[in-house]
């Protein structure tokens, strides 16, 4: 364990929606939140402009692929409230937020159930050329039952199913990245007038089963490569996924114990297939309300309070969606249950042993319960930041808003600062996004991850 | 007032789009396409020349038909590489306020659920100025890369297509009402379920439920543009486009393409004029006839002959590495791309014009001149054949259209035939004047009040 402070690399949670999820959908309500406004484009050119000079590293951007309506077996509390609706697509606003900025991260969720392999591999290609390599993917398999029906099937695939699918779905696109371009294949002489090398561009011929892929990538060499490889997750089969394919693990608001244990048992997994543990990098998440007095805090904490549980349908419709228990079918001292199939993880932290009584209490309480809701003055947070990040080695943390821009602000304002006089706050660079969390700062994968290696012919 | 001509430019993602080998000329930008400066830049240079859209084309394979491998094209970089048209256009968006944008997807390899939501999302992003290129997708390469053994026969692609628009003007069109979201700030509620309608949709070859992601965006659909210019494609178009783009062999055979879409909308109970047409176009111009002659010139020195040949092998779904420079070329009928061959590839045409004639102003009308010929020969085209506009084709870019912007754009507005200031509003009422919707007689509005009815 760590004991002098490493820096720590800061993120943004968005999502292209204007009642935000985990626990906070009502917050748009309040009135110093904009993000009523987030339907076009300046809303996102000056978030990014303000995100990347409050001292953000990056941008982590959620996505879902359908509406949330576990809760009373219907949409009805997700539309009237706006719980992660709309849900826009994040790929165009990436593009905006990283041509505006010159340091900001991006990184997108994009499901392996959903999309194909081809197509998506050459968006990130794209937006990895155009922001010259500040791009990462966080790789989901979706959890949404609606999702799938949207999509043409009849139900969602079972968890451990979607596992296997993404599989083969990163093996195509790994493919795609890494070994259908040679770097000096792509030539580009305007004298010979040689674009690019054939000898050094080859088809991936991916056989199947699922996705039979044959090639060539239709974009070249990016800086990156393959994007950098982010995945949330911290289901079993989640983590034994990330040991062998993620590069940063996002683990979300976990305490210190879960975190940690966490940690070390992807760090185990990836060591028992021969992977380095050290090139895995894991990131955690918090929510804070600061201000500079105590008294100026608990103001803060009753006025968003008020505003958090003045609906609580939405703050159920929510929870319904990342746990699979529907609350309205639960007396007070009911224990819940539901659907493991939906985000396993959630279901163990929110409602494993639970009475709905329990759950509506920690629906209410702005922070959700969280274990990483941080409330206090600037010295107080950093003082909790500081505890979570040694005890539990995460390299990075992620901010979830309350309000926005308030929460930016209050980042800017009070807690950067102090972070940065800590030797807390990593240094912002234009770098690509992988070199920030490799050990030994490559911006390309190479040798990483253990990979399906081609054969003779392929090569 | 005199019919105005509507002017787009043409563009892709890539260094090679239409015209092969000239990415070497000294001042052509097109390998800077991978740096979103070169879009914004090129945006933001297009909008000085009050151009009504950027046409970003887009294929999802190689061209690899021409002596049955992708060599050629990567040697000429025909179409290859080729990035995501889509990523580019929020930034450009960003950096504009009336430029049009209009992207290519195919309806053979997205599903329509995720695919509406991404053009919604950018219509919202952009203020309504976005449209979508429809297209079937005519490289088996390119079905090949989606998990298929062949490309899917041309018949069978626009019936995918036919059902494909369906769900999409269901989900952008009655899934959520224009008064389902509340605009009051301090409101107790974001929107109302009981204006927000599953689709329901079961069909052949999609099965949608759910209701669309996306609150109603400034157009809800985007302006609807369309290439495919053979009998079955023409249909589609008639149905469905509000903008076409048609490639021009000669004025006589463009005049018959127009007049026999013109008809078809008015069968399919549109006006006539709901449809813009406009014809591909290569303009090469300066501040006088010499100089547009010496630019001609000039330009004639970077054509790349196996460049040309690979693209024209990829839209004739035919290898013309076959024939002898002397050969007429004669390709037989095929599931590709119809309506090339049926222009192109009839026998009157030798493998030397293709490299020859057809390098440069490849697929459509060609003028070399000073800016008053230029005009004399644009103006002529919209009175000989009907079309709206124009579909400038780049020779280097954005050289072509910045000698256009500054040459003949100033002639044009002398004479009254193009605008001298951009309207207010999104795209489709810059193109149409009557609002940012589809109009009532559009196949689309069929499908508006469906959901609504449906619903409880």
């Amino acid at each position: 364990m760590a004991t002098t402070p490493t820096p720590i690399r800061f993120g943004f949670y968005e999502q292209a929606c204007v009642g935000m999820g985990y626990g906070s959908s009502n917050l748009w309500r309040h009135p110093d939140d904009n993000r009523v406004d987030s339907l076009g484009y300046d809303f996102w050119v000056d978030s990014a402009h303000s995100i990347e000079a409050a001292g953000f590293d990056f941008v982590f951007f959620g996505d879902v692929l359908a509406i949330y309506e576990a809760y009373q077996g219907s949409a009805r509390a997700s539309i009237l409230s706006g719980v992660e609706l709309p849900a826009h697509d994040p790929f165009s606003i990436a593009s905006a937020m990283l041509a505006v900025t010159r340091t900001l991260g991006v990184i997108v969720t994009a499901s392996t159930t959903y999309e194909h392999p081809f197509s998506l591999a050459r968006r990130f290609s794209t937006l990895d050329h155009l922001s010259r390599g500040r791009i990462g993917w966080n790789v989901v398999t979706s959890y949404l039952p609606r999702a799938a029906n949207n999509f043409g099937l009849s139900e969602a695939v079972p968890h451990d199913k979607r596992y296997d699918r993404a599989e083969e779905f990163l093996d195509v696109a790994l493919k795609l990245w890494e070994d259908s371009w040679d770097d000096d294949a792509y030539v580009v002489d305007r004298n010979t007038g040689l674009f690019a090398r054939p000898d050094g561009v080859r088809t991936i011929d991916h056989p199947g089963p699922l996705y039979p892929v044959r090639g060539p990538h239709l974009s070249p060499p990016s800086p990156q490569r393959a994007p950098a490889l982010f995945q949330a997750t911290w289901s079993e089969r989640g983590l034994q996924f990330a040991a062998r394919h993620s590069e940063v693990v996002f683990g979300g608001s976990q305490s210190i114990d879960d975190m940690r244990q966490g940690i070390d048992y992807t760090r185990a997994a990836a060591a028992a297939i021969g992977r380095d543990p050290d090139t895995l990098s894991f990131a955690g998440a918090f929510t804070f309300v600061t201000a500079p007095t105590q008294a100026a805090v608990e103001e803060k904490v009753a006025d968003l309070q008020r505003v958090h549980e003045s609906n609580v349908d939405a703050l159920a419709a929510g929870y319904g969606d990342w746990t699979g228990v529907d609350l309205a079918k639960f007396s007070a001292d009911a224990e819940v249950t539901g659907s493991t199939d939906h985000t396993q993880s959630e279901y163990q932290n929110k409602a494993a042993a639970r009475s709905a009584g329990q759950v509506w209490g920690e629906l209410r309480a702005l922070g959700s319960g969280e274990a990483t809701h941080f409330v206090g003055t600037p010295d107080n947070v950093v003082d909790a930041i500081e505890d979570y990040a040694l005890r539990t080695g995460v390299d990075s943390l992620v901010v979830r808003p309350f309000l926005f821009p308030g929460t930016v602000d209050d980042f800017a304002e009070h807690l950067a600062p102090r972070l940065r006089e800590r030797g807390l706050l990593a240094e912002q660079t234009s770098a690509p996004l992988r070199a920030r969390f490799s050990p030994d700062g490559s911006a390309r994968l190479g040798t990483t991850l253990p990979r399906n290696t081609l054969t003779t012919s392929q090569r | 007032m005199t019919r105005q001509i509507i002017l787009n430019a043409f563009d892709m993602n890539c260094v090679t789009h239409i015209v092969a080998g000239t990415w070497r000329h000294p001042e052509s930008q097109a390998v800077r396409y991978k740096d979103i400066e070169y879009w914004t830049e090129l945006a933001t240079l297009l909008e000085r020349g009050l151009f009504d859209g950027l046409f970003i084309a887009d294929v999802l394979g190689v061209y690899d038909i021409y002596g049955g491998t992708p060599d050629g094209a990567l040697r000429s970089g025909a179409q290859v590489p080729v990035n995501d048209p889509m990523l580019v256009v929020s930034a450009m968006a960003a950096a504009t306020k009336h430029l049009g944008f209009g992207v290519t997807a195919a309806t053979s390899f997205e599903h329509p659920y995720s695919f509406a939501r991404r053009m919604s999302t950018l219509d919202h992003l952009t203020k309504g100025r976005v449209g979508w290129n429809i297209v079937t997708g005519y490289l088996e390469s390119a079905a090949k890369n989606h998990g298929l053994e062949h490309i899917t026969p041309h018949a069978d692609r626009y019936d995918v297509a036919d059902e494909y628009t369906e769900v999409l003007y269901k989900l952008w069109e009655s899934s959520w009402e224009d008064d389902a979201v509340g605009t009051e700030p301090g409101r107790a509620h974001y929107a109302d379920p009981s204006k927000v309608h599953p689709i329901n949709h079961e069909g052949r070859h999609f099965r949608v439920p759910g209701i669309h992601l996306c609150e109603p965006s400034p157009q809800r659909t985007p302006v609807l543009y369309q290439a495919g210019s053979s009998h079955r494609g023409r249909q589609f178009g008639a149905q469905n486009a509000e903008v076409i783009f048609l490639g021009a062999k000669s004025k006589e055979a463009l005049r018959a393409t127009v007049s026999d879409i013109r008809t078809r909308a008015s069968d399919a109970g549109r006006d006539p004029y709901d449809i813009k047409i406009v014809s591909g176009h290569v303009v090469i111009t300066g501040a006088t006839e010499a100089e547009a002659a010496a630019r001609y010139e000039d330009f004639s020195r970077y054509p790349d002959p196996e460049g040309a040949l690979v693209l024209q092998s990829g839209w004739m779904g035919s290898d013309l590495s076959r024939y002898r420079l002397d050969d007429p070329v004669k390709v037989a009928d095929n599931e590709f791309f119809k309506s090339n061959v049926e222009a192109y590839g009839q026998g009157d045409q030798t493998l030397r014009d293709f490299v020859n004639r057809h390098t440069i102003g490849a697929q459509g009308g060609f003028t070399v001149g000073s800016p008053t010929q230029v005009a004399d020969e644009l103006q002529d085209w919209v009175e000989q054949t009907d079309v709206d506009g124009f579909n400038l084709t780049n020779v280097i870019t954005p050289g072509t259209f910045a000698d256009f912007i500054d040459y003949v754009v100033p002639e044009l507005q002398r004479r009254g035939v193009y605008k001298t200031s951009y309207t207010e509003g999104p795209l489709r009422h810059k193109l149409f004047g009557r609002g940012a919707r589809l109009p009532e007689n559009h196949r689309a509005a069929g499908y508006r009040h469906m959901a609504q009815e449906t619903t409880p």
